[in-house]
This record gives structure tokens, sequence and C-alpha cells, in this order.
């Protein structure tokens, strides 16, 4: 039986470093208007937080990746990264 | 009974240990790859006997790299999805790749783990 909540418990500080270093460059990339890339980063960060069980970082990250890939959305895409770093940032205070 | 041996690749480190944890504690010996350079590296030290394998990675796509495993290196070893797109675009991946199963990231490790013991078996049953 596989312990996803004691994984969880393990890697959870690594992932919150990771995570917030990813949407610091999506920041730097989104004012280069290098979308593309942010794709990729959100891409890696809903990956890691679903394997985490982190849900709602998860779904915030697709989401994120999906409007990234359409130029007429991206003013909600940086709305979606602000939601991001609030809800990483609410994820280290309560570790 | 010899320890089954389980390649992951994907380009998250975080990933492969948070994989490689939840493998090995179900009694998996697992190797990881991050690009195609360590897959390459992995392999020529003995063949796995599955993948695992990220799809949307820098340089390639995970099934792209099923099908040449599977079709250029002749490896008949089971080949398994492991992503965070969502699960009918996967499975119309390994369909149409001809690879033996998939799992979203979605579905946690437990799903993952699962995967694999319907795979090659349950290692602390056996």
């Amino acid at each position: 039986m596989t312990d996803g909540a004691a994984i969880r418990s393990r890697f959870l500080p690594r992932f919150l470093t990771i995570a917030t270093g990813r949407i610091e460059r999506c920041s730097q990339l989104a004012e280069r208007g290098d979308w593309n890339a942010i794709t990729t980063e959100l891409h890696a960060l809903a990956g890691e937080a679903a394997l985490l069980e982190l849900r709602d970082i998860a779904n915030l990250a697709r989401e994120g990746e999906r409007l990234a890939r359409k130029p007429e959305s991206q003013v909600e895409c940086a709305s979606i990264l602000r939601s991001l770093e609030a809800q990483i940032a609410a994820c280290a205070s309560a570790s | 009974m010899t320890t089954k041996k389980v390649l992951v690749m994907d380009d998250s480190e975080l990933v492969l240990d948070t994989v490689k944890e939840a493998l090995e504690t179900s009694g998996f010996s697992v190797v990881t790859a991050k690009d195609l350079t360590q897959l390459e590296e992995r392999c020529s030290r003995g063949v796995p006997d599955l993948f695992v394998l990220d799809v949307q990675m820098p340089e390639m796509f995970g099934d792209d790299v099923g099908q040449v495993l599977r079709d250029v290196r002749k490896m008949k070893v089971p080949i398994v999805l492991f992503s965070s797109m969502d699960e009918s675009t996967l499975a119309e991946r390994v369909r149409d790749g001809g690879l033996d199963g998939c799992v979203s990231k979605s579905a946690g490790l437990g799903a993952l783990v699962t995967c694999v013991e319907s795979l090659l078996g349950t290692p602390r049953a056996s």
C-alpha cells in the first residue's frame, strides 16, 4: 500500500520551494511575452502538485496552462498566476 | 524471487523522486532518467521490466520514446504513460502508440503503483 500522506509530508517542503521558483519564472516570462515557456512551467507544476494531492494548486496550474496557450486569454492567465502564488503561500503557511 | 526493475522517465526531479519512493515502498527496484541521454545510459546497464514515461517533456513526447523502444529497439517489456494530461487524451496516445497503459498524475501515486502491480505482479504478495 502506498502511503501518500507520508510521501506528501516528506516532499512538501521541496515542492513549495520548486513551485515558488516556477511562479517567479512565469512572472518573468510573462513580462517577456514567452507564453510557450509559461505553459511548460505550469504543466510541470500541475503534475508535481497532483502527485502530492494538492488538488487546488494542480487545478489552477492546469487552467493556467490552458489559458497560456491562447493569446486572447493571457490576461486571465496572469490572474491565475497571482492566484497560484497566493495558494502556494497559503500552503507554505499551513505546513 | 528477483525484484522487478522499473525505469521512470520524467523531466521533473521532484516527480522522479516521489514516484521512486512510492514504487520502492511497494517492493520494486527503480531507476530514473530525466532526459534521453540518461535513458540511454540506464538502458545500457540492463533492460528494465517496465517503463513509466512522462508524456510532455522538453525534448520529446513520452509516447514517441515508447514507440522507439518498442518498434526500433524491439523491447517487449510493458510501457506505461504517466502524465498530467487528461485521461482520454492519454488513453488515445496509448492506443495510437501500441503501448500498455496510462495513469493520470491526478489519479495519484497509488494509482500508478496499482497499474505497475497489474502488469508486473505484486512483489510483497509473491
